[in-house]
Formats: C-alpha cells, sequence, structure tokens
C-alpha cells in the first residue's frame, strides 16, 4: 500500500487512545525511573566494588549461559524439528513449561534436585562431594533452565520452516548427516539461531526468581545485577535507581544493536 | 547390468507401486500428472525415501529391502539427483556449491576446484564461481546443478523436472544441453517431466505413471504412435 493512500484513510480514535494508554503505561515508569535518579551521585555509585561485582556476574554468566543454550539447546531444537519419536511433543512441551512456569518454582525444582538432598544433588554431594546450591554454578543452571527454550523454540521454528529437500539434496551429494549440519542446516537458519542466541543472553541477563532461589544471593557469588538491585531497593534506594538504568541501557543495546540485523529477519520463525 | 526397482512405497493415503527395470545405456522418461508419484520414485532410488515393501537394487547391490532390513544410506548410493529447481544452496557461493560432494568427501579445497574444472568449463560456469545462487538466472541455476550433480561422478543420472521454471526461450536452450549431458553420461538415465516434448526429445523409452501405478511403459517410437 503506498503511503498516499494510507495517509487517506481515516485513523480510528478509539483504537488510538487505547494504543495511546498502553504506549504511556509502558513509557511512565521510565520516566518515573529517571526522573528520580540521582545522576551527581550515577559516577560514584558504579564505580562501588558490590556493583562492579554484580555487573562482571551478571556479564560473566549470563554469556556462560548463552554458550550452553546453543551448545546443548540446538540439537535439541533439531531432533523437536527433524524427528519423529515417542514422546516428541512431551519433550516439546516440557522444554516450554520453564517459559511459562514463575520462575521461583524452577528455582525450587532445581534446588529439590541439586540441592544436596536432592534427587540428584546427594549422590553428586557424597560420591563426588560436588555441591552445587549457592554456587556461581547454579547461578548459571537457574539461567540456563529459563533461557533456553527461547533459543529452543527460535531454532526449532527455523529448523522447521527450511525446506528439508536441500539436506536431502546434500545427502545425495555424499555429505554425512553431521557434514550437512554443519555445512547447509546451519548457515540456513543463521539469522534465528542470532536471534535465539540473543533472547536466551538477554533472558539469562534479567533472570531473578530462579536465581535467588537456587542459588542464593551471596555477594560476589551468586548476587547478579537484578538481585543486587532488588537487594539494593531496601538499604540503599538510590543505588537501585541507578542499578535499574544500567539494565536497561544494557537491555536498549541489545535491543537496537540487534532489532534490524537479526531480530527482525527472523521475525517470522519466532513463534514465542 | 540393472537398476531394479520392485517396491511399493506408502506415504499417507498414496501408494507408489512399481515394477521396472532399467538397463544401463536407456535414457529413461518418466511421466504422468502432478501426484502421480514420479518424485517420490526419484527419491526412493537416491534414498531419501525408504521402500515401505519390496527392494531396490543397482547392479546387484540391494540397496533397500524392506524385509531384510537393508538400507543403503543415500551417501554410499552413487545417484545423482538434480532436483527441481536446482536446488543449490543459498548460502554458499557456486563454486562451492559445484565442489560440496568432493568437500563432503574431505577432498581439500584447491583440489576439489581442479577436478571440478572440467564441469566447470564444459557448462560455461567459470565467470559465476563467485556468484550467490540467488544472482543466478534460471538456466544458470541449472547448469550450476547438474555440474555439482556430475562432479560426484554417479552411476545413476536422475533429472527431476530440470526444465520446470524456466522460460521457453531458456527451455529450448537448456534442453540442448541436457540432451548433450545425457548422451554423454554413460550410466543410468531417468528424467522426470510432465511435458511430452522433453520426453520425446530426449528419451529411448518412456513410462508413465498416473496415481503412482504404471499405466504405460515402451519405446518412445512406440509412445508416439500412441499419441
Amino acid at each position: 500500500m503506498s503511503r498516499s493512500r494510507r495517509r487517506r484513510q481515516k485513523l480510528p480514535w478509539q483504537i488510538v487512545l487505547i494504543a495511546a494508554v498502553a504506549a504511556a503505561f509502558f513509557l511512565a515508569p521510565f520516566v518515573g525511573l529517571m526522573w528520580r535518579t540521582p545522576w551527581s551521585k550515577f559516577a560514584d555509585i558504579v564505580r562501588r566494588q558490590e556493583i562492579r561485582d554484580a555487573l562482571w556476574l551478571s556479564i560473566k554468566t549470563s554469556l556462560m549461559t548463552a554458550v550452553i543454550c546453543l551448545i546443548f539447546g540446538v540439537p535439541l531444537a533439531w531432533l523437536l524439528a527433524r524427528v519423529e519419536f515417542p514422546g516428541r511433543r512431551f519433550i516439546r512441551a516440557l522444554t516450554t513449561l520453564s517459559m511459562v512456569l514463575p520462575p521461583v518454582v524452577g528455582g525450587i525444582a532445581l534446588l529439590f534436585t541439586f540441592g544436596r538432598r536432592g534427587l540428584i544433588g546427594q549422590y553428586l554431594d557424597s560420591w563426588f562431594g560436588i555441591r552445587i546450591p549457592f554456587t556461581t554454578t547454579a547461578v548459571v543452571m537457574a539461567q540456563c533452565f529459563v533461557a533456553m527454550p527461547f533459543l529452543v523454540l527460535t531454532v526449532e521454528a527455523a529448523l522447521r520452516q527450511l525446506d528439508s529437500r536441500f539436506e536431502g539434496a546434500a545427502r545425495t551429494l555424499g555429505g554425512t548427516r553431521w557434514y550437512v549440519f554443519r555445512r547447509v542446516t546451519l548457515p540456513s537458519i543463521r539469522p534465528s539461531l542470532f536471534a535465539g542466541i540473543v533472547l536466551a543472553w538477554a533472558r539469562a541477563l534479567g533472570e531473578f526468581g530462579a536465581t535467588i532461589t537456587f542459588a542464593g544471593n551471596l555477594p560476589g557469588t551468586t548476587q547478579t545485577m537484578p538481585l543486587a538491585t532488588y537487594a539494593a531497593l531496601d538499604s540503599n534506594p538510590e543505588s537501585a535507581l541507578i542499578l535499574s538504568l544500567v539494565m536497561i541501557a544494557i537491555a536498549f543495546t541489545i535491543l537496537i544493536a540487534l532489532r534490524d540485523r537479526w531480530l527482525g529477519r527472523a521475525e517470522q520463525g519466532l513463534s514465542l | 547390468m540393472t537398476l531394479d526397482t520392485r517396491f511399493t512405497l506408502s506415504r499417507g493415503t498414496f501408494t507408489l507401486d512399481v515394477n521396472l527395470v532399467f538397463n544401463e545405456g536407456e535414457v529413461v522418461a518418466i511421466m504422468g500428472p502432478n501426484g502421480s508419484g514420479k518424485s517420490t520414485f526419484l527419491h526412493a532410488i537416491a534414498g531419501l525415501l525408504p521402500v515401505t515393501s519390496g527392494t531396490l537394487a543397482l547392479n546387484g547391490e540391494t540397496f533397500d529391502d524392506a524385509t531384510a532390513d537393508t538400507f543403503v544410506d543415500p551417501t554410499q548410493r552413487t545417484i545423482g539427483i538434480v532436483f527441481q529447481g536446482g536446488l543449490l544452496f543459498e548460502t554458499m557461493t557456486v563454486l562451492e556449491n559445484i565442489v560440496f560432494g568432493l568437500r563432503a568427501r574431505k577432498i581439500k579445497r584447491a583440489a576439489a576446484a581442479t577436478q571440478a574444472q572440467p564441469l566447470i568449463n564444459q557448462f560455461a560456469l567459470a565467470e559465476l564461481l563467485e556468484r550467490q545462487p540467488r544472482e543466478l538466472s534460471g538456466g544458470q541455476a541449472q547448469r550450476v546443478a547438474i555440474a555439482r550433480v556430475l562432479v560426484t561422478q554417479p552411476k545413476v543420472l536422475l533429472l527431476d523436472e530440470p526444465m520446470s521454471g524456466l522460460d521457453t526461450a531458456t527451455r529450448q536452450l537448456i534442453r540442448q544441453e541436457f540432451r548433450e549431458v545425457l548422451a554423454s553420461f554413460a550410466g543410468y538415465r531417468i528424467l522426470v517431466t510432465h511435458d511430452s516434448e522433453d520426453a520425446l526429445a530426449m528419451a529411448d523409452r518412456i513410462i508413465e505413471l498416473d496415481q503412482g501405478k504404471v499405466i504405460w511403459d515402451g519405446p518412445v517410437s512406440e509412445y508416439r504412435e500412441k499419441r
């Protein structure tokens, strides 16, 4: 539709009004946040050791999560998209479950599985002396639990859309399944793969509920940015404001940097 | 030496039921309307679809036997198939497409390019090697597709509607080229088409499929008379 025709259309003011309320609802909290932010103390607070620890921990754990999601999520997505096996729907539902679940429930589930008396955790402890809860490992596990579905679903949707005849053609040319996967399948779904990684990473960066339940809130070890922000709200609201602002800045940077390049192109493959 | 296809293949409500023997050296055209099972037949030979019952064998080697649980992987069948529309890999250059089968066999990049050179010359692709598939015309894409298959030196050459989607002028040109390719290829040659012009121009023997069954099988001369 050309621009001139669109302009001639009469806008239904009722819809515009309601939409404006919705948009304002998203905008107002940010304005409120910025309005109360003690800008003069910004540099001081950001330079504080516990803040820098939290920021570094968040970046470190979320990047590790992104890599782990990539390594484990892509094969899972491929299996769900390409192979008929009994229980496939169940596995897919299970994968999606942690997206819908309150993260705190995920944290509890992880605690009762990998905790010292948990289903797996008791053996990890008595056989190997490994204790996962309240460690940085637990932070990464909690993040993976909530973030991986974003990658799995994005990549699975892309694989479903991909014409499997290309893979067939590659097979008849002599490509083993693994070779075809690396050389034909993965390059074809690259935009969705990036989108999936970014979504998983962003979700990991914002993780709160599962982390605080399973990993606790130990500065330097498990206290990520969202946890530090929440902890600061009680004792030092100014820090909480500034930490929030830092996270908004990070989120915005992700969105702006990636939206058009990858997320936009992968939109059709995204069935969230 | 023969290519024996005596099998049924069911997919949903559709069943392909064939009992056909192909001889080395003959050019066979398989005709029939959409959904008659032409492509399914080629895909079964190439190993992209397993047969439901019966056997599929090339020169005495069983490729697929539903009862004996034998299934030779498509990578091991030495069957080249040129797909409808070419199916060039969009994320690779023309050269990478052509040498794909060689690279898959762990042949080094430079050696693979050298090995592909005669075909690159034969199909006049030298100028196009660094292009992306989407930058090619329909005729060029089909030439790349056939070079990509021939470079693997298959024993069987399957062409699945190689001329569909091409305009009439290109069609004339490509038809001539495919005729030369088929003439110079020593192994088994099967061409799938729904265009009797193509079939009559290129084949020695014509097989007609309808709803998964063979309704005609005979030399091209008889087919002409029948028409």
